[in-house]
């Protein structure tokens, strides 16, 4: 298929790690050198005056095990409302990143442009706004009411879906723009070709189209999926006390509880499982690699 | 020293990025800022840490002061400015206290700047500064105008003679209500467990704010707080989240919420409801029957401060009734000075007459305040509510 | 159908006529208001900060209809920290998207046009720095700082907010440059051009899109970081720190303003920058 050959010269052998040697030095120092610092305060026990405690490293994998065991509930619901919200973001998405990249012409790069507008505005102003829409006597929730939409707790704020919502909304254009700029990728004449060949528009979608998205649908679910895990703040303005988040434990173990262990070895065990599951997913999506 | 990157090198890189040419010349821009960077950096690096504490460095014209936002009056800073001569780095960094503290405590063990001279906290954080050994004395030359101090304010548990923490600005814990929502009158803690209220009451996360009235609605007093009368309540507040009764943990983010008619109660702090009320008369606050607790926003003078002598005179003119009156009436909270009701009159005779600014004798009875706790009691209350709170 | 209406013609220009099935138009009408509504959905909260910006509250916060009022915009600098604020953090977003657009398109380049011992590890290693919690990252960087001797401000910022956008650049660019036609790079270099002119004169314009998408997505990452930002800034205030800090106290519809004279300054640019594309079409 045209688009996709691949080289069969032979490259200079030392290009690509030239190439990957900036970013890497960049991450060595200012990513991993404080992960690795992460990881010790995650094994040691904590002695001393409460508030500059003496971190002892003792490779103490007990703070793994009460990590897992505690929070379990809250790892599961993180995962849970980012999944949802990542398959919301997909279905939303797809529709604009389809119409900007073949049927926007000439405004292509205004209605991108107005698609990254709203961030320009602070999350909090962003959400003050959609909590003065969402109130529980406004017409919104009005009218979800009249037709029975509501969650159980009979309003949309402080609930499991503000949460959602607000994990949503926050991180669409993280979806939006990696799919526009896989789909512009696609040569129109292939869709031609397959509105043709194929008898109808869906098939011609799940055939031709989707497949040849799925880079900017990887992308897309990883760049929203991944950081909506562990998010904290969307459940701190939107969610009730029965929406807590792996992050708000994060933080008020770190803020408030002063846990350094604890807190450090939740991080890790977050990393961990995310990760796991980004493997996981990539291999379904039939493909090997991550980036 | 300028610690910011060439502004050419900024206008390029912000111009127009689609051009080829034009991201090939940023990037090149980029890259040169890359290699200078670190020998920059470097630079700046050894001279900041080659600072020492407080009785190192001194610059007696400037002082930095750090603040909450929106807790200074207008003007109120060039009057100082004008008065003293010194020149006033006003910040609004103070956020929230464990925050600050999370962020200043790695700084402040190695005595290295924080950057301000003064910074309010609330008292219990300036306590914990203060027992850290983190903070420099306020001398009594220094702040003649001490003796303003309203009388229960002038000694303190947490802080013997007041040498450490200056009181700025203080207020009411209590409980604030929609009377629109509510349709009643609310008087008490145990209607916040009425169940016609259910999924629309807040209540604070932090432990102290969050629990002491509780507490006193069980008959426990949180001046003597000991654990099993801090569990008491704890469990209560747990047993009602249990129920769905509380609809959300808040700092002081319950305010669009209370405006809203979201959540029908709300504990609340005085000063919040007195600016609410401004656009909403709906909103209410009450001092509970049994007994509300207060707050304390406190100057404190890091031990790495430069300028104490000036952080001093920021004390002492504040301390000034005239010049206080000009804070209170624009933050609406209830002055640390004693006999201000003259001078607020001359300001704004409103602000005079309110009894959430200028609360009586009598609601005053009713207010209590917490001691001062050991580190071991703050962190055990801290983790045990913490734990219900959703930690 | 036969070979001269084959769509791919290799002998000449695009056959001018038309696919002979009509297609529905409904289909095609139900996508663009499909489009059309999440547009809606993006900006309904920006309409509210819009008009909220001509609200007219006695008291300190923004959060309930008053009256209209022209006074905000009177005095949209109102409060200089705020404006300060804002300009420090437009500035910041721009200088470290810059840097890091550099460092990530690279990776991503690098990774998908061969595959080099290591590649593995190297693209399992991009993704954690996005899966890494904000405050724990945020309190380490700053242990960092410190034991470096850096004082905390404008570059550390900077340096912090380049370490998490690096991986989202990548990942953006990754998803342009995945199905790159790479004999083009071939050919370029079977004429004569040397890899670096073939570089910049071939591979680098057509992931432009890819860059562009992914400066924006950094530049909006930027812009709106709390948490990282609030432990390697020291004393200095970006915009979400001087605004998560001020709705505690009050909500001055001046944030409101300045916020929408943004929108309506990007909003102009992009408008112009379509207009004069028009333009340079119409005119050729």
């Amino acid at each position: 298929m045209a688009g996709v050959a691949t080289s069969t010269r032979q490259r200079s052998r030392i290009a690509p790690y030239l190439m990957i040697l900036p970013a890497l030095v960049y991450l060595a120092i200012f990513f991993v050198w404080p992960l690795v610092a992460l990881a010790r305060t995650s094994l040691s026990t904590m002695s001393g005056s409460v508030f500059l405690p003496t971190l002892t490293f003792a490779w103490d994998f007990g703070n793994y095990a009460e990590a897992f065991t505690t929070y379990r509930e809250q790892i599961l619901r993180s995962f849970g409302y980012a999944a949802t919200a990542t398959v919301l973001c997909l279905l939303l998405a797809f529709p604009l990143a389809y119409v900007i990249a073949f049927k926007a012409g000439r405004f292509k790069n205004l209605i991108l442009g107005l698609v990254i507008l709203p961030f320009f505005v602070t999350f909090l102003i962003r959400t003050i706004a959609w909590k003065i829409i969402l109130s529980d006597d406004g017409w919104v929730v009005s009218a979800l009411g009249a037709v029975g939409l509501l969650p159980s707790e009979g309003r949309l704020l402080s609930t499991s879906w503000a949460v959602i919502g607000g994990l949503t909304y926050n991180w669409i254009i993280f979806m939006i723009l990696p799919l526009y700029v896989s789909l512009e990728k696609i040569d129109p004449r292939l869709l031609e070709a397959s509105r043709d060949l194929y008898s109808s528009n869906a098939r011609s979608f799940t055939k031709v189209i989707l497949p040849l998205a799925m880079p900017g649908v990887l992308a897309g679910s990883l760049l929203v999926f991944i950081p909506a895990v562990g998010d904290f703040i969307n459940a701190d303005y939107l969610g009730s006390t029965q929406t807590t988040m792996i992050g708000n434990v994060i933080q008020k173990q770190f803020l408030v509880v002063k846990d350094y262990p604890v807190a450090s070895a939740l991080s890790f065990v977050l990393m961990s499982l995310i990760l796991a599951g980004v493997l996981l997913y990539t291999r379904a999506l039939g493909t090997e690699d991550l980036v | 020293m300028p610690n910011e990157i060439d502004r050419q090198l900024i206008a390029r890189l912000a111009a127009n990025r689609t051009s080829r040419r034009r991201f090939i010349g940023g990037s090149a821009a980029a890259a040169a800022a890359l290699v200078l960077g670190p020998s920059f950096l470097a630079a700046c690096g050894s001279d900041s840490s080659s600072q020492d504490a407080g009785g190192g460095e001194t610059d007696e014209s400037t002082l930095r002061v750090s603040n909450w936002p929106l807790y200074m009056a207008d003007g109120f800073i060039a009057a100082f400015q004008a008065a003293t001569g010194l020149t006033v780095d006003y910040k609004e960094d103070f956020n929230d206290n464990e925050q600050w503290f999370a962020k200043v405590k790695e700084p402040l063990s190695r005595k290295h700047d924080i950057g301000a001279d003064l910074v309010i906290p609330t008292e219990f954080m300036g306590a914990r500064l203060r027992g850290l050994g983190w903070l420099n004395e306020i001398s009594d030359a220094g702040v003649p105008n001490r003796k303003n101090l309203r009388p229960d304010l002038i000694d303190s548990p947490v802080d013997p003679g007041r040498k450490y923490l200056a009181p700025y600005m203080s207020g009411m814990v209590g409980i604030a209500y929609n009377k629109a929502a509510t349709g009643r009158e609310i008087r008490s803690i145990d209607d916040l467990w009425d169940p016609e209220f259910r999924g629309r009451v807040s209540l604070f996360s932090d432990a102290q704010d969050g629990l002491g009235m509780i507490m006193l609605s069980q008959g426990n007093n949180p001046e003597d707080p000991k654990m099993p009368a801090v569990q008491q309540a704890i469990d209560l507040v747990a047993e009602q989240k249990e129920k769905g009764q509380i609809r959300r943990f808040t700092g002081n983010d319950y305010a669009d919420d209370l405006a809203a008619g979201n959540i029908a109660i709300a504990q609340a702090y005085s000063g919040d409801i007195v600016q609410l009320q401004a656009d909403n008369p709906d909103l209410e606050f009450v001092v509970p029957e049994a007994g509300g607790t207060s707050f304390l926003d406190t100057m404190v003078i890091p031990y790495t401060t430069r300028n104490q002598k000036g952080a001093e005179a920021w004390i002492n003119y504040i301390y000034d009734r005239p010049n206080y009156a000009k804070l209170v009436v624009y933050t609406q909270f209830v002055p640390v000075l004693s006999d201000m009701t003259d001078e607020l009159a001359k300001l704004d005779p409103e602000v005079a007459n309110n009894p959430l600014i200028n609360p009586s004798q009598e609601t005053l009875d009713n207010i209590y305040t917490w001691p001062a706790l050991t580190d071991e009691q703050t962190q055990e209350i801290n983790t045990a509510y913490a734990a219900v709170t959703g930690g | 159908m036969t070979a001269q209406t084959a769509v791919a013609n290799p002998g000449g220009a695009a056959p001018a006529a038309k696919p002979v099935r009509a297609r529905p138009k409904w289909g095609d009408l139900a996508l663009r208001v499909l489009a059309g509504l999440v547009l809606l959905y993006l900006f309904l909260p920006i309409f509210v900060i819009v008009l909220f910006s001509f609200n007219n509250p006695s008291g300190k916060f923004n959060y309930s209809w008053q009256g209209f009022t022209l006074d905000n915009w009177a005095d949209p600098f109102k409060y200089p920290q705020l404006t300060e604020a804002l300009k420090l953090s437009l500035n910041v977003a721009a200088v470290s998207t810059a840097i890091a657009l550099v460092l990530g398109t690279l990776v991503a380049i690098a990774l998908v046009r061969q595959r080099f011992a290591g590649y593995r590890a190297v693209d399992t290693f991009m993704v954690l720095p996005l899966t890494a919690p904000e405050v724990v990252m945020g309190a380490s960087l700053l242990v960092l700082f410190l034991d470096l001797g850096w004082h905390t401000g404008y570059t550390t910022i900077v340096l912090a907010h380049i370490a998490f956008e690096v991986s989202f650049i990548a990942m953006t660019v990754r998803a342009r440059v995945r199905g790159f036609d790479w004999t083009l790079e071939d050919a370029s270099l079977d004429l004569g051009a040397g890899p670096l002119r073939t570089f910049f004169k071939v591979t680098l314009p057509l992931i432009v899109p890819g860059i562009v998408a992914a400066a924006m997505l950094s530049f909006a990452l930027s812009l709106d970081d709390f948490i990282v930002t609030y432990f390697v800034s020291g004393s200095t205030v970006t915009y979400p720190l001087y605004v998560n800090a001020a709705v505690k106290a009050a909500v001055p519809p001046q944030i409101n303003v300045l916020a929408t004279a943004i929108l309506v300054v990007s909003l102009a640019l992009l408008a112009l920058g379509t207009l004069y594309r028009r333009k340079r079409i119409d005119g050729v």
